[in-house]
């Protein structure tokens, strides 16, 4: 069964369209949904949660219709938005435990909820303090918090690492692949950062103007054909890549240190060669790996 | 209807295992019912005013025209009863039902002053913070949202209102129970309708004004400049068109363009619910013979009152949005 | 261009920066730190937005702080949304370049070209309110390279872009940088600075923290135990035969697959020397190895936390 979809699905801002005619299916599991700005990734969020509705075409999210079941859906869904949200004169226990009680929780039950999720999401102590001295790795962690108190079946993260450092951001990545993993909860990550959903995700969707483009389990989409290896050397080395050419190689694509290399159906072992032809030009092969597609080829082709 | 894997939660981790999962797991436990969720964002505000030190000294202030008129009553009970006739009883069955309007009247300005305190904030806070998406991904409606954030405001200012009424009038049915309070029946319905028409008054112009604000601070101000300004060219145009009349003393003509701004409204249509009489000193010369001024027309008041209350709603209803919309 | 001879701000107690000595020339510098290590402080420094509290900052040799000369010759792309929702993109960067000296003759073409550049010539006649973050990050950036400036600084530019916007932006902030201007970019995404420079300058709590060539540091780090992860179907025997070197520390088979094997060691230079020789050697079919010790990301966490 699809966690949420969209069937032939318009929308429209006034006179403006956002979405023109969408159809795709969110998989279970967790699911980055990417595409270029005004690809109109937030509207197809704002609809499934019934903030704005469809000129035509449905909208279903676990099974629901987003027009009629606007309530019901939000009860199981979680919205971590993309902006920073945060009352002044709130601490976090009292914000998150606040966003529980409005999705129905009592206020008891809200309180001590409340409180697993912000340990879970790791904010300690720090939930005690007013948000306004909060950090923006704690604010984004704060957004988490009050996405899951109610125990939502799903989960949308927009842009859950917009702002962080690269700790912050590790650590947000690490929540996000954690509550994916059997934890009956679905997650639909929107990033423009694609190595964050390289991370987090197991299916991608990807629409362009209004229309979806290309979906698919990642490591399918990220296999390249034929032999080919990525390798990265110690110090960018022309006499690597002219060692590697004249063994009958040939280079796929290089950029600073890092190349990679297509070797023809003939090679048995390409590891080998590479290990000859560092052997041979003296440099420094620092790491050796089959060669995946980066999400960032897959993105550009799609939208290309 | 769950999509994904269920797990069986609801058993405790002991029973599997003697070590307990300590991991993000479900929430199951039981949840109200929808009919709530109002009270919980009106309950949120109300807390809020409360933790605020100047509020109690604001309640405290707007309680002073009803501990006034409480002292005299008591001073008069200490003097004889020709005088207590003289002051108290001038003949008329209103005459509790005037002394309340009249300390009604005066704790209006602080009431209003009490709805910015809880009110301003209300929904400003929240559009400048992003919270209002937040809030309207949970699963409440919009006029939840909004009934709570009025709601908040009108219980505050109801009690406010209501609880010095209702003090200065137990003290008056332990005081007066033979000295004719009980021909005013009605008077407890009266004191409720007006603390009523006050608080509903007060919640929508103040929750109006916010839900079109970005800051506290610019919708408190606008809020207090909007009602002392509708008062000032009230006053102005009263002292224009009527300049004739007061000059020669009549201070009862145009009492209608007199009351034509917020405060005068909703005190207009409390005074029609009182239904009293309000005695001034008579014209020059004639100091001891007073006059008396009847509240404005009802129905004018009324209208005036309901527009700006349907008003104060509707313009937050049609501001209040999880999705900012891009134009252009 | 830009010297910082041990330069300190501070504001009231707070401290932005503490004595920070550095220089930064042509080409593209990428300046990196965690949240509220100094970045945007130091940025302020060289723009001239801020006057050091102690020590000396120069641009192309003078003093920045209120400097008008300084300031026509620098281009400058703040982190804060811009507020001008009323303007058009055209009018924004117009605005922009008439304040930074461009006589109105020349205002019109020089701003066609500088929003050509950064991809918003079809929006431009739209007014900023109705903008995605994306396009509005777009016109900053052109805003801040309207008056081809020597030097351009620019705080995380890549905020809300989107990845083809990303790809684009920084295809443009290379080519600026090998015309011999100066860039400095601020950016939190370590694996798209890596893509665009190898030059970093590292901040932490307001103090330098590491300043050059990315190898470079990586190799002083080098010294520190360092981890290489190894698929061989004989990961057993590789094990073993890895053991007998005497730099490395340990060798610990994956609990999972017996085919994945992590090796600590202490000369990592050495190690990466030795595999090739002892794989052809020996005959070990090595499939892959990497060391999750290697990227700009473990770089930024050893001295971060270090």
């Amino acid at each position: 069964m699809s966690v949420a979809s969209a069937t032939d699905l318009i929308v429209k801002y006034g006179s403006k369209t956002a979405i023109s005619g969408l159809t795709l299916e969110i998989p279970e599991g967790s699911v980055g949904l990417l595409g270029p700005n005004g690809a109109g990734k937030t509207t197809l969020l704002k609809t499934w949660l019934g903030f704005v509705r469809p000129y035509a075409g449905s909208a279903t999210v676990l099974g629901m219709s987003a027009v009629a079941d606007g309530l019901r859906i939000r009860q199981r869904i979680g919205l971590m938005p993309e902006q920073d949200c945060h009352i002044p004169g709130m601490n976090a226990v009292s914000f998150v435990s606040y966003t529980g009680e409005l999705a129905g929780m009592p206020g008891s039950q809200a309180m001590r909820r409340a409180h697993e999720v912000l340990e879970y999401c790791g904010l300690g102590e720090a939930r005690y303090r007013p948000i306004e001295t909060y950090s923006t790795g704690m604010r984004q962690r704060i957004k988490l918090a009050q996405a899951l108190v109610h125990g939502p079946r799903l989960l949308l993260l927009d842009e859950p690492t917009n702002g962080l450092d690269p700790e912050g951001r590790a650590e947000m990545l690490r929540l996000v692949r954690d509550i994916s993993r059997d934890k009956g909860l679905n997650v639909v990550v929107c990033s423009h950062l694609l190595p964050d959903v390289e991370e987090t995700c197991t299916h991608v969707v990807v629409v362009r103007a209004g229309q979806m483009v290309t979906q698919g389990l990642v490591d399918d989409l990220r296999r390249t054909g034929g032999r080919q290896v990525d390798v990265e050397l110690r110090e960018p080395s022309e006499a690597f890549l002219d060692a590697v050419r004249s063994a009958g190689a040939q280079i796929v694509s290089s950029l600073g240190s890092r190349c990679r290399i297509g070797f023809p159906e003939s090679v048995g072992d390409p590891a080998r060669e590479v290990f000859h032809a560092a052997l041979g030009s003296g440099a420094q092969v620092r790491s050796l790996k089959p060669a995946l597609r980066s999400l960032e080829d897959v993105f550009m082709e799609a939208v290309g | 209807m769950t999509a994904g894997p269920e797990k069986p939660t609801d058993s405790p981790a002991s029973v599997v295992s003697p070590i307990a999962d300590v991991s993000y797991r479900h929430y199951d436990g039981p949840l109200h019912s929808r009919a709530l969720r109002w009270w919980i964002v009106a309950l949120a505000g109300i807390r809020q005013a409360l933790r605020k030190w100047w509020f109690w000294l604001l309640v405290m202030v707007s309680m002073a025209p009803y501990a006034f008129t409480g002292l005299l009553l008591f001073v008069q009970t200490r003097l004889g009863a020709d005088v207590q006739q003289a002051m108290l009883g001038m003949g008329s069955g209103a005459r509790f039902a005037s002394l309340f309007f009249q300390a009604f009247d005066g704790q209006l300005f602080w009431l209003m002053v009490i709805g910015l305190t809880v009110g301003a904030a209300s929904i400003a806070a929240d559009n400048r913070t992003n919270a209002l998406q937040v809030y309207l991904a949970k699963p409440i409606t919009k006029t939840d949202y909004l009934l709570g954030k009025w709601m908040g405001v009108f219980v505050v200012v109801f009690v406010a209102a209501l609880l010095p009424a209702l003090l200065l009038f137990l003290y008056c049915m332990l005081s007066f129970w033979r000295e004719g309070f009980t021909r005013e029946p009605w008077l407890i319905i009266k004191i409720l309708g007006a603390s009523a028409v006050a608080a509903a008054g007060y919640a929508s112009l103040v929750v109006g004004i916010s839900a079109w604000c970005r800051s506290a601070m610019v919708s408190g101000a606008l809020s207090a400049g909007v009602y002392f300004a509708s008062s000032i060219i009230a006053f102005v145009l009263w002292a224009t068109l009527h300049l004739r009349d007061l000059r020669a003393g009549d201070m009862t003509a145009g009492v209608l363009v007199q009351n034509a701004s917020l405060s005068g409204v909703i005190k207009s249509v409390a005074w029609n619910i009182y239904d009293v009489a309000i005695r001034m000193p008579g014209r020059p010369g004639r100091m001891f013979t007073p006059v008396e001024i009847h509240p404005p027309e009802l129905w004018i008041m009324l209208t005036a009152y309901v527009a700006i209350v349907v008003g104060g709603i509707i313009g937050a209803r049609i501001r209040i949005r999880a999705v900012e919309v891009i134009s252009g | 261009m830009i010297t910082l001879s041990r330069a300190s701000r501070w504001y009231g107690q707070v401290i932005g920066i503490n004595d920070v000595s550095c220089e930064i020339g042509p080409g593209l510098t990428a300046l990196l730190g965690p949240n509220g290590a100094g970045k945007s402080t130091l940025m302020k420094l060289v723009t001239g937005q801020l006057r050091p509290t102690t020590g000396d900052v120069l641009v192309f040799r003078e003093r920045p702080f209120a400097n008008t000369r300084v300031f026509r010759r620098i281009g400058y792309c703040p982190e804060i949304e811009s507020c001008y929702e009323d303007m058009t993109g055209r009018e924004f960067v117009s605005m922009l370049a008439a304040l930074a000296g461009i006589p109105s003759s020349q205002r019109a073409s020089r701003c066609a070209d500088a929003l050509e550049l950064v991809g918003m010539t079809a929006a431009a006649s739209r007014k900023i309110g109705g903008y995605s973050k994306g396009m509005r990050q777009r016109v900053k950036i052109a805003q801040a390279i309207v008056h081809d400036p020597d030097l351009l600084i620019l705080d995380e530019p890549l905020n809300g872009l989107d990845p083809v916007g990303r790809r684009e932006m920084t295809d443009l902030f290379v080519k600026l940088a090998e015309s011999g201007k100066c860039v400095v970019v601020s950016s939190h995404i370590l694996y798209e600075v890596e893509q665009m420079t190898r030059r970093i300058l590292l901040i932490d709590r307001g103090r330098m923290r590491a300043m050059g060539d990315v190898y470079q540091i990586r190799a002083l780090i080098d010294a520190h135990p360092h981890r290489v992860a190894i698929t061989c179907p004989e990961a057993r025997r590789l094990a073993r035969r890895l053991l007998e070197f005497p730099y490395v520390l340990s060798a610990s088979l994956d609990r999972a697959d017996d085919s994945r094997l992590t090796v600590e060691t202490r000369q990592p230079d050495q190690f990466y020397d030795d595999l090739p020789r002892l794989a052809l050697a020996d005959g070990y079919q090595v499939t892959e190895f990497e060391s999750p010790d290697n990227n700009l990301e473990a770089v930024f966490r050893y001295l971060v936390k270090g």
